[in-house]
């Protein structure tokens, strides 16, 4: 069975790009246009999850902390895809419960190295 | 693969997205300017170029990204308040927002790259702000191959590694993908099992690898369970490594991600032309729909007429929803002349305050992309010849800063959008002499204030007494006039001199419908749009058959069509006969035709290619027993049949005789 992945960008062409990706890549994704989005589309069975950090509504690290604080969720692999690469940032995004990060921009082959690294 | 189909080319999409960002950009620049210190808008603003910036580098748009990578720095500092938002920084974003534009247009090879206004915003960039990294900085994705070396790795992670989604399996995967790995749990701090925690991390990892790689590509391996001291990694003859020592983070303050400032909405984008298929569907669903409430009524089974019921309502219901996807808010239109203002208000040295109502009145898309020039055209009057300078304002005892409302509203099944000004209004004395110097009208010719004003549509009057490059630009009110008629709508000016303009626009929510007036000639039937039907008459046949081409409509010669001749159709109108009295652009007619039957809601269907070039016809649609109506064009029906009228040979007519189906050029030919 194909691994489900959550998505979420505020632009539609990053979701677009994320999502042809994962898709071609074999897994099934499901979209959300922000945090708030994510959480109202959050179902099992989850595999990981993909996050912008900058977003309207709910931001990355809201939407860690809302996932992290879900009995069902609590430990599902969540990657933040960030323009950000600020170290302090990084380590905010951790205590928030962030699983990783990949730094924008990135090439779909890393993007696709990063999950495995985070799926086997 | 249905995937790449589906996603189209992503540069495309990212292109589109790109140009909805930097309007919203500008809205927001604008909004800031009014409220400078609104963390909400300057929060809309950085979001925006972030985005642009981010996704720019993710599509291959280099020069987007890096550009927008200084102005997203300096939205940073202005973000946390180092830097304050003047007029000035406004003027240079927007100027920059309009490169962006540019870049992207160029570097889809629509228009010839322009780097020299970049290099200037940059340069005036870098004076309000500090920006350094002008290029965000590559990742490093190199490491230098090394000899086949042997590491001891201790990893110690912390407790709640599990908590934070991680799993080590793939890790020790990913280790062995590098070399030959040896792997020994530490099991010694796993406590008594009624203290354990499930989902805590007890273990400590001793590992070999031996590879032929640097430490840091095994860090590298650890780089999402590592907080920078559960890792220790030992070259064997080397000294132990030393750990990073812990970094002191700020924690910020709590968020609160429950609150939604701003409610996003949830949207698709579907190509128009999809939507366009779907209105057609619907129509012929609508029209199928017609032939089985028809047929139920005839059959008198209940069972039926119950079903066509149910299915009628359904359909309309459907017919409703379908139509409202077209419709878009105004919003986003009138938001574009917030900086057309702005910029002309400059250029011209006027304080203008741009003030919009109603921009949640929904209007079809295909309107409103109709209907921007003319409203430019109309914004630009005002703004040049409407509304005076500071200093005349101040001496008319008028506030110095200019009003300009722009206002929707719905009224029936059209919407009214205005445009209106508190400067120095229309002088009809001069408009009536300047018509009279273009040889418009008749010197002694006494014409009320209105039809003063709407002399101002006329071609061959121009208003610009000086042409200023502000709206001297060679389109007149005449091409406005022609261009909102030809939306089926109508345009009209009041005004008060000395105090303001207002121009009134009334357009139809939609053009896939036309509300519509049935008639019959011979057997064919037509539809008149009833906007412009003004009242419909009944004569007796023979008071017209003497030749007689006018009617009097209280007290005003009309002159008629008669539309069996003009389609030639039938052997002509029986005892009584019917006129539908219409205005035309060409002033008023009457049209003859044999019975009217009444008001007819109804789907536009497009005439295929083969009819497009018949002038008089603008669409059809199918009636509920299956027979079609066209629609006609009423203007340009009077049009040629003006043109007609002139051709001698049109003279004597006589109603004898069917056509040859070669004479039938006005009329296309409906079983094709």
């Amino acid at each position: 069975m194909s691994k489900t992945i959550l998505a979420v960008d505020d632009s539609a062409s990053m979701r677009q790009l994320v999502g042809f990706t994962l898709r071609s890549a074999g897994f099934t994704v499901i979209e959300a246009f922000d945090g708030q989005d994510a959480l109202d589309k959050l179902q099992a069975p989850l595999h990981l999850v993909l996050t912008d950090l900058n977003m309207p509504r709910l931001d990355g690290l809201g939407l860690t902390r809302a996932i992290r604080a879900t009995a069902n969720y609590r430990y599902t692999p969540i990657l933040l895809l960030t323009t950000e690469s600020d170290p302090a940032r990084k380590l905010e995004a951790k205590s928030a419960g962030a699983t990783g990060w990949l730094v924008k921009p990135f090439q779909p082959e890393q993007l696709l190295a990063t999950i495995k690294k985070v799926l086997g | 693969m249905s995937d790449a189909n589906q996603m189209g080319d992503p540069r495309l999409a990212f292109c589109e997205e790109a140009r909805d960002l930097l309007i919203d950009l500008e809205a927001a620049l604008l909004e800031l300017e009014n409220d400078p210190r609104d963390a909400e808008t300057i929060g809309r603003v950085f979001r925006a170029l972030h985005t642009i910036k981010g996704s720019g580098a993710m599509f291959g748009f280099d020069e987007v990204a890096s550009f927008t990578h200084n102005l997203e720095s300096a939205y940073d500092l202005v973000r946390s308040g180092e830097l304050a938002v003047t007029p000035a920084l406004i003027s240079l974003t927007l100027c920059a927002r309009d490169h962006i534009l540019h870049l992207l247009e160029s570097s889809l090879g629509h228009t010839a790259l322009n780097r020299t206004p970049g290099l200037a915003i940059l340069g005036a960039i870098r004076e309000f702000a500090d920006v350094r990294n002008a290029v965000p900085p590559p990742v490093d994705l190199t490491s230098s191959v090394a000899a086949l070396k042997e590491f001891k790795i201790r990893f110690a992670p912390p407790v709640d590694l599990f908590l934070r989604g991680s799993n080590l399996l793939p890790l020790f995967d990913e280790l062995r993908e590098l070399g030959d790995l040896d792997i020994h749990a530490d099991i010694s701090a796993l406590p008594p099992l009624a203290e354990l925690l499930p989902d805590h991390c007890y273990l400590v990892w001793n590992l070999r690898l031996s590879a032929s790689c640097t430490p840091e590509a095994i860090r590298d391996v650890f780089l999402f369970v590592d907080d920078g001291e559960s890792l220790t990694i030992t070259a064997v003859e080397d000294a132990p490594e030393v750990a990073p020592a812990d970094e002191a983070v700020e924690t910020p303050p709590g968020e609160n991600p429950g609150t939604a400032a701003r409610p996003a909405t949830t949207s698709l984008r579907v190509p128009a032309a999809k939507l366009d298929e779907l209105i057609n569907i619907v129509g012929e669903l609508v029209t199928i729909q017609a032939r089985l409430t028809r047929f139920a009524t005839q059959s008198g089974d209940i069972e039926i007429a119950h079903i066509a019921e149910e299915t009628e309502r359904l359909t309309s219901l459907l017919r409703d929803n379908t139509m409202s996807l077209r419709m878009l808010p105004l919003e986003a239109t009138f938001a574009r002349y917030r900086r057309l203002v702005r910029d002309l208000a400059g250029e011209l040295g006027k304080q203008i305050d741009l003030s919009t109502v109603g921009g949640d009145t929904e209007l079809d898309k295909s309107v409103i992309d109709q209907i921007a020039d003319p409203l430019v055209h109309l914004i630009r009057n005002s703004v040049d010849h409407g509304i005076e300078t500071p200093e005349q304002r101040r001496r008319l005892g008028k506030p110095a800063c200019g009003r300009l409302v722009l206002s929707a509203s719905h009224s029936g099944s059209q919407v009214l959008i205005q445009v209106s000004d508190d400067g120095n209004g229309i002088d009809p004395v001069r408009v009536r002499a300047k018509a009279i110097e273009k040889g418009l009208v008749d010197p002694r010719a006494e014409l009320s204030e209105s039809e003063i004003f709407s002399l101002i549509f006329r071609t061959g009057f121009s208003t610009a007494a000086s042409v200023s490059s502000v709206s001297g630009r060679g389109v007149g009110m005449d091409v406005v006039k022609r261009n909102v008629e030809s939306l089926r709508g109508s345009i009209d000016v009041t005004s008060t001199l000395g105090q303001g303009t207002v121009f009134t626009l009334k357009l139809p929510l939609t053009l896939a419908i036309i509300d519509g007036l049935l008639v019959r000639v011979a057997a064919q039937y037509f539809v008149f749009p009833v906007v412009q039907v003004i009242e419909c008459l009944e004569v007796k046949t023979d008071t017209l058959l003497r030749g007689r081409e006018f009617i009097e409509v209280r007290g005003k010669l009309v002159p008629l069509v008669f539309l069996h001749r003009f389609f030639r159709l039938g052997s002509g109108p029986g005892i009584r006969t019917q006129i539908l009295v219409a205005q035309t652009t060409s002033g008023d007619f009457g049209f003859v035709v044999d019975a009217v039957i009444g008001d007819h809601k109804t789907v536009i269907k497009q005439l295929g290619p083969l009819c497009q070039q018949v002038e008089a016809v603008s669409g059809a649609t199918i009636l509920g027993d299956g027979s079609i109506a066209l629609i006609l064009d009423v203007d340009k029906l009077a049009h040629s049949a003006l043109a007609d009228a002139a051709r001698p040979t049109a003279f004597p007519y006589s109603w004898t005789g069917p056509p040859t189906i070669a004479a039938c050029t006005p009329c296309p030919d409906f079983n094709l």
